[in-house]
Protein backbone atom coordinates (compact mmCIF):
# COMPACT_ATOMS: atom_id res chain seq x y z
CA UNK A 1 0.00 0.00 0.00
CA UNK A 2 1.60 3.63 -1.00
CA UNK A 3 0.30 6.41 1.64
CA UNK A 4 0.46 9.88 1.00
CA UNK A 5 0.13 12.10 3.24
CA UNK A 6 0.24 16.08 2.61
CA UNK A 7 3.34 15.69 0.34
CA UNK A 8 5.09 18.70 -1.00
CA UNK A 9 8.14 19.10 -3.07
CA UNK A 10 9.49 21.99 -4.22
CA UNK A 11 12.89 22.47 -7.23
CA UNK A 12 15.93 23.32 -5.30
CA UNK A 13 16.82 25.46 -7.81
CA UNK A 14 14.81 27.92 -7.72
CA UNK A 15 12.22 27.17 -5.08
CA UNK A 16 9.39 26.99 -7.41
CA UNK A 17 6.95 24.28 -5.87
CA UNK A 18 6.25 21.23 -8.20
CA UNK A 19 3.99 19.57 -5.63
CA UNK A 20 1.55 20.50 -3.27
CA UNK A 21 -1.04 19.20 -0.60
CA UNK A 22 -0.72 15.61 -2.54
CA UNK A 23 -2.66 13.26 -0.15
CA UNK A 24 -3.27 9.51 -1.70
CA UNK A 25 -3.48 6.07 -1.08
CA UNK A 26 -2.92 3.22 -3.40
CA UNK A 27 -4.18 0.19 -2.18
CA UNK A 28 -2.61 -3.45 -2.79
CA UNK A 29 -3.14 -4.61 -6.14
CA UNK A 30 -4.66 -1.72 -7.66
CA UNK A 31 -3.82 -0.64 -11.27
CA UNK A 32 -3.72 3.55 -10.52
CA UNK A 33 -3.56 6.67 -12.72
CA UNK A 34 -1.73 9.57 -12.12
CA UNK A 35 -2.99 11.63 -15.13
CA UNK A 36 -2.45 15.44 -15.79
CA UNK A 37 -0.87 17.30 -18.36
CA UNK A 38 2.78 17.49 -18.91
CA UNK A 39 4.05 19.65 -16.28
CA UNK A 40 1.48 18.97 -13.67
CA UNK A 41 3.95 16.99 -11.62
CA UNK A 42 2.93 13.70 -12.06
CA UNK A 43 6.22 12.16 -12.91
CA UNK A 44 7.57 14.06 -9.89
CA UNK A 45 4.88 12.31 -8.27
CA UNK A 46 5.99 8.62 -9.61
CA UNK A 47 9.64 9.07 -8.79
CA UNK A 48 9.04 10.29 -5.52
CA UNK A 49 7.46 6.71 -4.77
CA UNK A 50 10.84 4.72 -5.21
CA UNK A 51 13.03 7.53 -4.12
CA UNK A 52 14.50 8.67 -7.24
CA UNK A 53 13.63 12.61 -6.10
CA UNK A 54 13.27 13.44 -2.83
CA UNK A 55 9.77 15.78 -1.65
CA UNK A 56 10.59 18.30 1.32
CA UNK A 57 7.15 18.21 3.60
CA UNK A 58 4.85 15.97 4.32
CA UNK A 59 5.27 11.63 4.15
CA UNK A 60 5.43 9.01 1.86
CA UNK A 61 4.92 5.88 3.03
CA UNK A 62 5.22 2.11 0.69
CA UNK A 63 4.16 -0.45 3.29
CA UNK A 64 4.51 1.70 6.24
CA UNK A 65 8.10 2.35 4.90
CA UNK A 66 8.73 6.30 5.29
CA UNK A 67 10.27 6.19 1.72
CA UNK A 68 12.45 9.82 2.44
CA UNK A 69 14.31 8.73 5.75
CA UNK A 70 15.75 5.40 3.61
CA UNK A 71 19.41 5.15 3.42
CA UNK A 72 21.19 4.78 0.68
CA UNK A 73 21.70 1.04 1.14
CA UNK A 74 18.00 0.65 1.98
CA UNK A 75 16.93 2.70 -0.75
CA UNK A 76 18.93 0.58 -2.97
CA UNK A 77 17.12 -2.65 -1.46
CA UNK A 78 13.67 -0.89 -1.64
CA UNK A 79 13.81 -0.47 -5.03
CA UNK A 80 14.65 -3.85 -5.72
CA UNK A 81 10.72 -4.29 -4.72
CA UNK A 82 9.56 -1.55 -6.74
CA UNK A 83 9.95 -2.25 -10.84
CA UNK A 84 9.52 0.36 -12.87
CA UNK A 85 9.21 1.26 -16.69
CA UNK A 86 10.09 4.51 -18.79
CA UNK A 87 8.68 6.25 -21.77
CA UNK A 88 11.62 6.19 -23.81
CA UNK A 89 11.96 2.26 -22.65
CA UNK A 90 15.48 2.57 -21.35
CA UNK A 91 17.13 -0.50 -22.39
CA UNK A 92 21.00 -0.62 -22.63
CA UNK A 93 21.40 -0.11 -26.77
CA UNK A 94 24.40 -2.55 -26.90
CA UNK A 95 23.03 -5.30 -25.23
CA UNK A 96 21.03 -8.27 -26.34
CA UNK A 97 17.15 -8.40 -24.57
CA UNK A 98 18.67 -11.10 -22.80
CA UNK A 99 21.64 -9.49 -21.07
CA UNK A 100 18.90 -6.25 -20.55
CA UNK A 101 16.30 -8.13 -18.74
CA UNK A 102 19.21 -10.17 -16.61
CA UNK A 103 20.89 -7.00 -15.71
CA UNK A 104 19.12 -6.24 -12.39
CA UNK A 105 19.68 -10.16 -11.15
CA UNK A 106 23.33 -9.54 -12.27
CA UNK A 107 23.59 -6.63 -9.99
CA UNK A 108 22.09 -8.42 -7.37
CA UNK A 109 24.57 -11.05 -8.20
CA UNK A 110 22.22 -13.73 -8.79
CA UNK A 111 23.52 -17.18 -9.29
CA UNK A 112 23.76 -17.34 -12.99
CA UNK A 113 20.96 -20.67 -13.24
CA UNK A 114 18.71 -18.79 -11.49
CA UNK A 115 18.94 -15.74 -14.03
CA UNK A 116 18.78 -17.68 -16.78
CA UNK A 117 15.69 -19.72 -15.40
CA UNK A 118 13.97 -16.32 -14.50
CA UNK A 119 14.72 -14.26 -17.80
CA UNK A 120 13.44 -16.82 -20.03
CA UNK A 121 9.99 -16.96 -17.91
CA UNK A 122 9.73 -13.69 -18.11
CA UNK A 123 10.55 -13.31 -21.86
CA UNK A 124 8.25 -16.22 -22.50
CA UNK A 125 5.71 -13.75 -20.16
CA UNK A 126 5.86 -11.00 -22.55
CA UNK A 127 5.92 -12.65 -25.77
CA UNK A 128 9.37 -11.89 -26.33
CA UNK A 129 11.41 -15.69 -26.19
CA UNK A 130 12.30 -15.40 -29.75
CA UNK A 131 13.69 -12.33 -29.87
CA UNK A 132 16.12 -13.29 -27.10
CA UNK A 133 19.20 -12.42 -28.79
CA UNK A 134 18.34 -9.40 -30.65
CA UNK A 135 19.34 -5.72 -29.94
CA UNK A 136 16.73 -3.35 -29.03
CA UNK A 137 17.87 -1.18 -32.03
CA UNK A 138 16.46 -3.80 -33.56
CA UNK A 139 12.95 -4.04 -31.77
CA UNK A 140 9.51 -1.98 -32.54
CA UNK A 141 8.52 0.33 -29.66
CA UNK A 142 5.73 -2.35 -28.19
CA UNK A 143 8.69 -5.07 -28.36
CA UNK A 144 10.84 -2.88 -26.32
CA UNK A 145 8.70 -1.70 -23.97
CA UNK A 146 7.76 -5.64 -23.23
CA UNK A 147 11.76 -6.39 -22.76
CA UNK A 148 11.74 -3.09 -20.48
CA UNK A 149 8.44 -4.88 -18.67
CA UNK A 150 10.41 -8.39 -18.12
CA UNK A 151 13.27 -6.48 -16.74
CA UNK A 152 10.94 -4.39 -14.05
CA UNK A 153 9.30 -7.78 -13.29
CA UNK A 154 12.94 -9.63 -12.77
CA UNK A 155 12.79 -8.95 -8.77
CA UNK A 156 9.16 -9.76 -8.41
CA UNK A 157 8.28 -6.44 -7.26
CA UNK A 158 5.22 -5.75 -5.93
CA UNK A 159 4.90 -2.79 -7.21
CA UNK A 160 5.68 -1.34 -10.58
CA UNK A 161 5.80 1.87 -11.62
CA UNK A 162 4.79 3.45 -15.05
CA UNK A 163 6.17 6.83 -16.26
CA UNK A 164 4.45 7.66 -19.75
CA UNK A 165 5.23 3.63 -20.56
CA UNK A 166 2.55 3.91 -23.44
CA UNK A 167 2.84 7.16 -24.75
CA UNK A 168 5.52 6.46 -27.69
CA UNK A 169 3.56 3.56 -29.14
CA UNK A 170 0.77 3.64 -31.49
CA UNK A 171 -2.89 2.92 -30.12
CA UNK A 172 -2.67 -0.53 -31.03
CA UNK A 173 0.88 -1.10 -29.32
CA UNK A 174 -0.65 0.81 -26.42
CA UNK A 175 -3.44 -1.61 -25.89
CA UNK A 176 -1.46 -4.69 -25.90
CA UNK A 177 0.55 -3.30 -23.69
CA UNK A 178 -1.80 -2.42 -21.19
CA UNK A 179 -3.40 -5.95 -21.70
CA UNK A 180 0.28 -7.62 -20.54
CA UNK A 181 0.16 -4.86 -17.46
CA UNK A 182 -3.47 -5.73 -16.69
CA UNK A 183 -2.82 -9.83 -17.22
CA UNK A 184 0.32 -9.12 -15.15
CA UNK A 185 -1.89 -7.41 -12.26
CA UNK A 186 -4.52 -10.23 -12.27
CA UNK A 187 -2.49 -13.06 -11.91
CA UNK A 188 0.25 -11.69 -8.94
CA UNK A 189 -1.71 -9.14 -7.83
CA UNK A 190 1.16 -6.38 -8.21
CA UNK A 191 0.26 -3.21 -7.26
CA UNK A 192 0.56 -0.99 -10.42
CA UNK A 193 0.84 2.98 -10.89
CA UNK A 194 0.62 4.27 -14.32
CA UNK A 195 1.67 8.06 -15.16
CA UNK A 196 -0.02 9.25 -18.66
CA UNK A 197 -1.92 11.59 -20.48
CA UNK A 198 -3.83 9.46 -22.37
CA UNK A 199 -7.14 8.88 -21.11
CA UNK A 200 -7.87 6.20 -22.82
CA UNK A 201 -5.06 4.66 -20.88
CA UNK A 202 -7.14 5.55 -17.77
CA UNK A 203 -10.37 4.37 -19.55
CA UNK A 204 -9.06 1.23 -20.61
CA UNK A 205 -6.45 -0.26 -17.82
CA UNK A 206 -7.31 1.71 -14.41
CA UNK A 207 -9.61 1.34 -11.64
CA UNK A 208 -8.63 4.37 -10.00
CA UNK A 209 -7.18 7.48 -10.51
CA UNK A 210 -6.70 11.26 -9.56
CA UNK A 211 -5.77 14.16 -11.92
CA UNK A 212 -3.11 16.51 -11.42
CA UNK A 213 -3.46 20.36 -12.05
CA UNK A 214 -0.39 22.05 -11.60
CA UNK A 215 1.13 20.16 -8.55
CA UNK A 216 -2.14 19.54 -7.09
CA UNK A 217 -5.16 17.45 -6.97
CA UNK A 218 -8.01 18.44 -8.57
CA UNK A 219 -10.45 15.18 -8.57
CA UNK A 220 -9.26 11.58 -7.17
CA UNK A 221 -11.74 8.84 -7.00
CA UNK A 222 -12.45 5.42 -9.24
CA UNK A 223 -12.06 6.02 -12.60
CA UNK A 224 -15.90 5.02 -12.90
CA UNK A 225 -16.77 7.57 -10.75
CA UNK A 226 -14.45 10.16 -12.46
CA UNK A 227 -16.06 9.71 -15.50
CA UNK A 228 -19.65 9.46 -14.44
CA UNK A 229 -18.87 12.65 -12.66
CA UNK A 230 -17.20 14.37 -15.56
CA UNK A 231 -15.19 16.91 -13.67
CA UNK A 232 -14.12 20.20 -15.29
CA UNK A 233 -10.59 19.02 -15.07
CA UNK A 234 -11.31 16.00 -16.63
CA UNK A 235 -12.98 17.66 -19.47
CA UNK A 236 -10.17 20.33 -19.70
CA UNK A 237 -7.38 16.94 -19.41
CA UNK A 238 -9.55 15.82 -22.46
CA UNK A 239 -9.39 19.32 -24.27
CA UNK A 240 -13.11 19.74 -24.67
CA UNK A 241 -13.59 23.18 -25.46
CA UNK A 242 -16.18 24.38 -22.80
CA UNK A 243 -19.49 24.14 -24.16
CA UNK A 244 -21.80 26.69 -24.52
CA UNK A 245 -24.90 26.13 -22.11
CA UNK A 246 -28.13 28.06 -22.39
CA UNK A 247 -29.15 30.35 -19.98
CA UNK A 248 -32.84 29.34 -19.62
CA UNK A 249 -33.83 26.05 -17.70
CA UNK A 250 -31.55 23.69 -16.67
CA UNK A 251 -28.56 21.73 -17.81
CA UNK A 252 -28.48 17.99 -16.69
CA UNK A 253 -25.91 15.67 -17.79
CA UNK A 254 -26.27 11.94 -17.65
CA UNK A 255 -23.61 9.13 -17.41
CA UNK A 256 -24.49 5.37 -17.50
CA UNK A 257 -22.96 2.47 -18.86
CA UNK A 258 -24.42 1.29 -22.00
CA UNK A 259 -25.45 -2.26 -20.47
CA UNK A 260 -27.84 -3.35 -23.20
CA UNK A 261 -29.41 -1.80 -26.24
CA UNK A 262 -32.57 -0.83 -24.14
CA UNK A 263 -30.25 2.28 -22.37
CA UNK A 264 -29.93 3.63 -25.89
CA UNK A 265 -33.88 4.12 -25.48
CA UNK A 266 -33.69 6.14 -22.51
CA UNK A 267 -34.44 9.63 -24.06
CA UNK A 268 -37.11 8.63 -26.61
CA UNK A 269 -39.02 6.44 -23.83
CA UNK A 270 -38.53 8.98 -21.07
CA UNK A 271 -39.57 11.50 -23.30
CA UNK A 272 -42.91 9.63 -24.44
CA UNK A 273 -43.72 8.19 -20.89
CA UNK A 274 -43.14 12.37 -19.56
CA UNK A 275 -45.05 13.58 -22.55
CA UNK A 276 -42.13 16.08 -22.53
CA UNK A 277 -39.77 17.03 -25.35
CA UNK A 278 -36.17 18.51 -24.94
CA UNK A 279 -33.39 19.61 -26.29
CA UNK A 280 -30.30 16.89 -26.54
CA UNK A 281 -27.22 19.62 -25.98
CA UNK A 282 -24.34 16.70 -26.53
CA UNK A 283 -23.82 13.59 -25.92
CA UNK A 284 -20.72 10.93 -26.81
CA UNK A 285 -20.28 7.32 -26.03
CA UNK A 286 -16.74 6.34 -24.50
CA UNK A 287 -15.33 2.79 -24.07
CA UNK A 288 -14.77 2.05 -20.79
CA UNK A 289 -13.15 -0.80 -19.75
CA UNK A 290 -14.97 -3.67 -21.13
CA UNK A 291 -18.12 -1.67 -21.36
CA UNK A 292 -19.97 1.31 -23.16
CA UNK A 293 -20.38 4.53 -21.19
CA UNK A 294 -22.62 7.47 -22.34
CA UNK A 295 -22.79 10.73 -21.62
CA UNK A 296 -25.30 13.35 -22.39
CA UNK A 297 -26.31 16.72 -21.55
CA UNK A 298 -30.37 17.94 -22.22
CA UNK A 299 -31.94 21.05 -21.16
CA UNK A 300 -34.34 20.63 -19.52
CA UNK A 301 -37.07 23.79 -18.33
CA UNK A 302 -38.48 24.94 -14.97
CA UNK A 303 -41.64 23.04 -14.93
CA UNK A 304 -40.28 19.53 -16.07
CA UNK A 305 -37.37 19.22 -13.59
CA UNK A 306 -38.31 17.37 -10.93
CA UNK A 307 -40.37 14.84 -13.29
CA UNK A 308 -37.45 14.37 -15.52
CA UNK A 309 -34.79 14.11 -12.05
CA UNK A 310 -37.47 11.64 -10.74
CA UNK A 311 -37.28 9.71 -13.85
CA UNK A 312 -33.57 9.07 -13.72
CA UNK A 313 -32.98 8.39 -10.37
CA UNK A 314 -35.70 6.09 -10.37
CA UNK A 315 -34.28 3.92 -13.31
CA UNK A 316 -30.72 4.43 -11.39
CA UNK A 317 -29.16 6.95 -13.97
CA UNK A 318 -26.29 9.14 -12.86
CA UNK A 319 -27.26 12.57 -13.43
CA UNK A 320 -26.00 15.94 -11.91
CA UNK A 321 -26.58 19.49 -13.22
CA UNK A 322 -24.52 21.76 -14.95
CA UNK A 323 -24.00 25.43 -13.63
CA UNK A 324 -23.24 28.13 -16.28
CA UNK A 325 -19.55 27.79 -17.01
CA UNK A 326 -17.50 30.29 -14.73
CA UNK A 327 -19.36 29.04 -11.86
CA UNK A 328 -18.95 25.38 -11.57
CA UNK A 329 -16.04 24.58 -9.18
CA UNK B 1 80.60 6.94 -36.81
CA UNK B 2 80.14 7.83 -40.56
CA UNK B 3 76.84 6.43 -41.55
CA UNK B 4 78.03 6.74 -45.21
CA UNK B 5 80.03 2.85 -44.78
CA UNK B 6 76.90 1.89 -44.54
CA UNK B 7 74.37 0.67 -47.05
CA UNK B 8 70.47 1.66 -46.25
CA UNK B 9 69.28 -1.76 -45.36
CA UNK B 10 72.00 -1.90 -42.27
CA UNK B 11 71.34 1.58 -41.61
CA UNK B 12 67.45 0.54 -41.01
CA UNK B 13 68.35 -2.89 -39.04
CA UNK B 14 70.82 -0.85 -37.15
CA UNK B 15 69.04 2.36 -35.89
CA UNK B 16 65.70 2.66 -37.58
CA UNK B 17 63.77 -0.89 -36.33
CA UNK B 18 65.21 -0.25 -32.64
CA UNK B 19 64.06 2.94 -32.51
CA UNK B 20 60.69 2.03 -34.26
CA UNK B 21 60.55 -0.86 -30.95
CA UNK B 22 61.48 1.90 -28.35
CA UNK B 23 58.98 4.03 -30.02
CA UNK B 24 56.22 1.09 -29.52
CA UNK B 25 57.44 0.68 -25.95
CA UNK B 26 56.30 4.27 -25.26
CA UNK B 27 53.45 4.26 -26.94
CA UNK B 28 51.69 1.24 -25.31
CA UNK B 29 53.36 1.64 -21.74
CA UNK B 30 52.29 5.07 -21.62
CA UNK B 31 48.70 4.44 -23.60
CA UNK B 32 48.16 1.51 -21.17
CA UNK B 33 48.61 4.15 -17.66
CA UNK B 34 47.23 6.91 -19.20
CA UNK B 35 44.10 5.06 -20.19
CA UNK B 36 44.26 3.54 -16.74
CA UNK B 37 44.54 6.69 -15.12
CA UNK B 38 42.60 8.60 -17.30
CA UNK B 39 39.61 6.57 -17.09
CA UNK B 40 39.32 7.28 -13.46
CA UNK B 41 39.85 11.17 -14.24
CA UNK B 42 37.08 10.89 -16.70
CA UNK B 43 34.68 8.69 -14.18
CA UNK B 44 35.71 11.48 -11.20
CA UNK B 45 34.62 14.39 -13.40
CA UNK B 46 31.51 12.61 -14.53
CA UNK B 47 30.15 11.61 -11.14
CA UNK B 48 30.95 14.78 -9.17
CA UNK B 49 29.19 16.94 -11.79
CA UNK B 50 26.43 18.96 -10.92
CA UNK B 51 23.29 15.71 -11.10
CA UNK B 52 26.02 12.96 -11.26
CA UNK B 53 26.22 10.21 -9.04
CA UNK B 54 28.32 11.49 -6.25
CA UNK B 55 27.70 15.70 -6.80
CA UNK B 56 30.92 17.13 -5.28
CA UNK B 57 31.40 20.42 -7.24
CA UNK B 58 34.40 21.09 -4.87
CA UNK B 59 36.48 17.89 -6.41
CA UNK B 60 34.96 18.71 -9.53
CA UNK B 61 36.30 22.46 -9.88
CA UNK B 62 39.84 21.10 -8.96
CA UNK B 63 40.28 18.00 -11.24
CA UNK B 64 38.45 20.26 -13.35
CA UNK B 65 41.46 22.70 -12.68
CA UNK B 66 44.36 20.61 -13.03
CA UNK B 67 43.25 18.79 -16.44
CA UNK B 68 43.01 22.20 -18.06
CA UNK B 69 46.16 23.43 -16.43
CA UNK B 70 48.26 19.91 -17.66
CA UNK B 71 46.47 20.18 -21.19
CA UNK B 72 47.37 23.62 -21.62
CA UNK B 73 51.08 23.10 -21.47
CA UNK B 74 52.80 22.58 -25.17
CA UNK B 75 54.03 18.99 -24.53
CA UNK B 76 57.94 19.59 -24.55
CA UNK B 77 57.66 22.36 -22.06
CA UNK B 78 55.80 19.89 -19.78
CA UNK B 79 58.34 17.73 -20.38
CA UNK B 80 61.33 20.12 -18.99
CA UNK B 81 59.44 21.29 -16.38
CA UNK B 82 58.60 18.21 -14.34
CA UNK B 83 61.60 16.82 -14.57
CA UNK B 84 62.00 16.93 -10.59
CA UNK B 85 58.79 14.66 -10.64
CA UNK B 86 60.16 12.26 -13.55
CA UNK B 87 63.49 11.58 -11.53
CA UNK B 88 61.38 10.95 -8.21
CA UNK B 89 59.58 8.74 -9.67
CA UNK B 90 62.30 6.76 -12.23
CA UNK B 91 65.14 8.10 -10.89
CA UNK B 92 66.89 9.69 -13.82
CA UNK B 93 65.53 12.15 -16.53
CA UNK B 94 67.17 10.53 -19.86
CA UNK B 95 66.14 7.66 -21.65
CA UNK B 96 63.12 5.84 -22.89
CA UNK B 97 61.62 4.57 -19.31
CA UNK B 98 62.16 8.42 -18.31
CA UNK B 99 59.89 9.23 -21.07
CA UNK B 100 57.11 7.39 -19.73
CA UNK B 101 56.74 10.13 -16.94
CA UNK B 102 55.98 13.17 -19.01
CA UNK B 103 54.26 11.26 -21.43
CA UNK B 104 51.58 9.95 -18.90
CA UNK B 105 51.21 12.89 -17.44
CA UNK B 106 50.79 14.55 -20.47
CA UNK B 107 48.28 12.63 -22.14
CA UNK B 108 46.44 11.22 -18.88
CA UNK B 109 43.79 14.32 -18.69
CA UNK B 110 43.25 14.38 -22.41
CA UNK B 111 42.25 10.43 -21.65
CA UNK B 112 40.22 11.72 -18.79
CA UNK B 113 38.04 14.10 -21.05
CA UNK B 114 37.97 11.46 -23.50
CA UNK B 115 36.09 9.36 -20.60
CA UNK B 116 34.14 12.06 -19.81
CA UNK B 117 32.74 13.06 -22.58
CA UNK B 118 31.67 9.65 -23.76
CA UNK B 119 30.11 9.21 -20.28
CA UNK B 120 28.02 12.62 -20.99
CA UNK B 121 26.85 10.55 -24.24
CA UNK B 122 25.12 7.89 -22.29
CA UNK B 123 21.28 8.65 -21.81
CA UNK B 124 20.49 9.66 -18.80
CA UNK B 125 17.50 7.67 -18.71
CA UNK B 126 19.56 4.58 -18.68
CA UNK B 127 21.43 5.88 -15.43
CA UNK B 128 17.88 6.98 -13.80
CA UNK B 129 16.52 3.34 -15.12
CA UNK B 130 19.63 1.33 -13.63
CA UNK B 131 18.88 3.45 -10.15
CA UNK B 132 15.19 2.34 -10.25
CA UNK B 133 16.00 -1.75 -9.98
CA UNK B 134 18.93 -0.86 -6.97
CA UNK B 135 22.12 -0.90 -8.99
CA UNK B 136 25.14 0.69 -7.11
CA UNK B 137 26.79 3.65 -7.76
CA UNK B 138 30.05 1.75 -9.28
CA UNK B 139 27.73 -1.11 -10.96
CA UNK B 140 26.11 2.11 -12.75
CA UNK B 141 29.40 3.34 -13.92
CA UNK B 142 30.72 -0.32 -15.08
CA UNK B 143 27.77 -2.11 -15.84
CA UNK B 144 26.05 1.26 -17.32
CA UNK B 145 27.63 3.95 -18.20
CA UNK B 146 30.86 2.24 -19.09
CA UNK B 147 29.69 -0.74 -21.08
CA UNK B 148 27.45 1.20 -23.52
CA UNK B 149 30.06 3.76 -24.30
CA UNK B 150 32.42 1.52 -25.28
CA UNK B 151 32.78 2.47 -28.99
CA UNK B 152 33.00 6.17 -28.51
CA UNK B 153 35.77 5.56 -26.05
CA UNK B 154 37.47 3.59 -28.35
CA UNK B 155 37.41 6.13 -31.18
CA UNK B 156 37.86 8.63 -28.25
CA UNK B 157 41.24 6.63 -27.23
CA UNK B 158 42.07 6.09 -30.95
CA UNK B 159 42.97 9.80 -31.32
CA UNK B 160 44.60 10.02 -27.91
CA UNK B 161 47.23 7.15 -28.62
CA UNK B 162 48.09 9.35 -32.08
CA UNK B 163 48.41 12.41 -30.03
CA UNK B 164 50.79 10.44 -27.77
CA UNK B 165 52.72 9.32 -30.83
CA UNK B 166 53.59 12.94 -31.60
CA UNK B 167 54.85 13.13 -27.68
CA UNK B 168 56.94 10.20 -28.42
CA UNK B 169 58.81 11.67 -31.17
CA UNK B 170 59.17 14.64 -29.43
CA UNK B 171 60.72 13.25 -26.33
CA UNK B 172 63.27 12.46 -28.10
CA UNK B 173 64.19 15.71 -28.12
CA UNK B 174 65.31 15.71 -24.21
CA UNK B 175 67.28 11.98 -24.64
CA UNK B 176 64.68 9.53 -24.96
CA UNK B 177 64.89 7.79 -27.97
CA UNK B 178 62.57 6.15 -30.73
CA UNK B 179 61.93 7.28 -34.21
CA UNK B 180 61.65 10.87 -33.12
CA UNK B 181 65.28 11.14 -31.53
CA UNK B 182 66.58 9.53 -34.70
CA UNK B 183 64.63 11.56 -37.00
CA UNK B 184 66.47 14.64 -35.59
CA UNK B 185 69.79 13.51 -34.48
CA UNK B 186 70.66 11.03 -37.06
CA UNK B 187 68.19 12.90 -40.34
CA UNK B 188 68.16 16.38 -39.47
CA UNK B 189 71.32 17.19 -37.51
CA UNK B 190 73.08 14.84 -39.71
CA UNK B 191 71.41 16.26 -42.89
CA UNK B 192 70.49 12.22 -44.19
CA UNK B 193 67.34 13.05 -45.78
CA UNK B 194 66.82 9.49 -46.30
CA UNK B 195 67.05 8.18 -42.73
CA UNK B 196 64.33 11.34 -42.12
CA UNK B 197 61.47 10.21 -44.73
CA UNK B 198 62.35 6.72 -43.93
CA UNK B 199 60.87 7.96 -41.02
CA UNK B 200 58.53 10.13 -41.38
CA UNK B 201 57.08 7.37 -43.67
CA UNK B 202 57.07 4.99 -40.92
CA UNK B 203 55.18 7.44 -39.01
CA UNK B 204 52.90 7.69 -41.49
CA UNK B 205 52.28 4.09 -41.62
CA UNK B 206 51.81 3.51 -37.77
CA UNK B 207 48.99 6.43 -37.46
CA UNK B 208 47.03 4.79 -40.10
CA UNK B 209 47.67 1.54 -38.74
CA UNK B 210 46.08 2.61 -35.58
CA UNK B 211 43.17 4.75 -36.90
CA UNK B 212 42.21 1.70 -39.36
CA UNK B 213 42.44 -0.46 -36.39
CA UNK B 214 40.78 1.62 -34.27
CA UNK B 215 37.61 2.23 -36.92
CA UNK B 216 37.30 -1.43 -37.11
CA UNK B 217 37.00 -1.97 -33.87
CA UNK B 218 34.44 0.93 -33.47
CA UNK B 219 32.45 -0.60 -36.19
CA UNK B 220 32.67 -4.24 -35.00
CA UNK B 221 31.26 -2.89 -31.16
CA UNK B 222 28.70 -0.32 -32.49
Amino acid sequence: MIEIKNLKKIWEDDGSSVLEGINLKIEDGDIYALVGRSGAGKSTLLRCINGLTSYQEGSLKVDGCEVKELKEKELREFRRHVGMIFQQFSLLERQTVYQNVALPMQCWKYSKEEIDKKVKELLELVGMSDKMNARPRNLSGGQKQRVAIARALTMDPKILLCDEATSALDPKTTNSILELLMEINARTGITVVIVTHQMEVVRKACNKACILEGGKIADEGSVREIFIKQPRSLRRLLGEEEMKLPETGHNIQIAHLLGSLEDGELFGKMSRDLDYVFPILDGKIMEYQNDNMGIFVINVDDEHLDAVTGYLTQRNYNWHELESAGEEA
Amino acid sequence: MALNNFTFAEICQMIIVPAFFDTLKMLVISGVLSTFLGFFVGVILIITEKGGLCENVVVNRILDFIVNTVRSFPFIILMVSIIPFTRLIVGTSIGDTAALVPLTVAVTPFMGRIFQNSFKEVDPALIEAAKSFGASKAQIVVKVMLKESVPSIISGLCLAIINLLGATAMAGAVGAGGLGAVALTYGYQNFNQEIMYSICVVLIVLVAAIQYFGDWIYKKLK
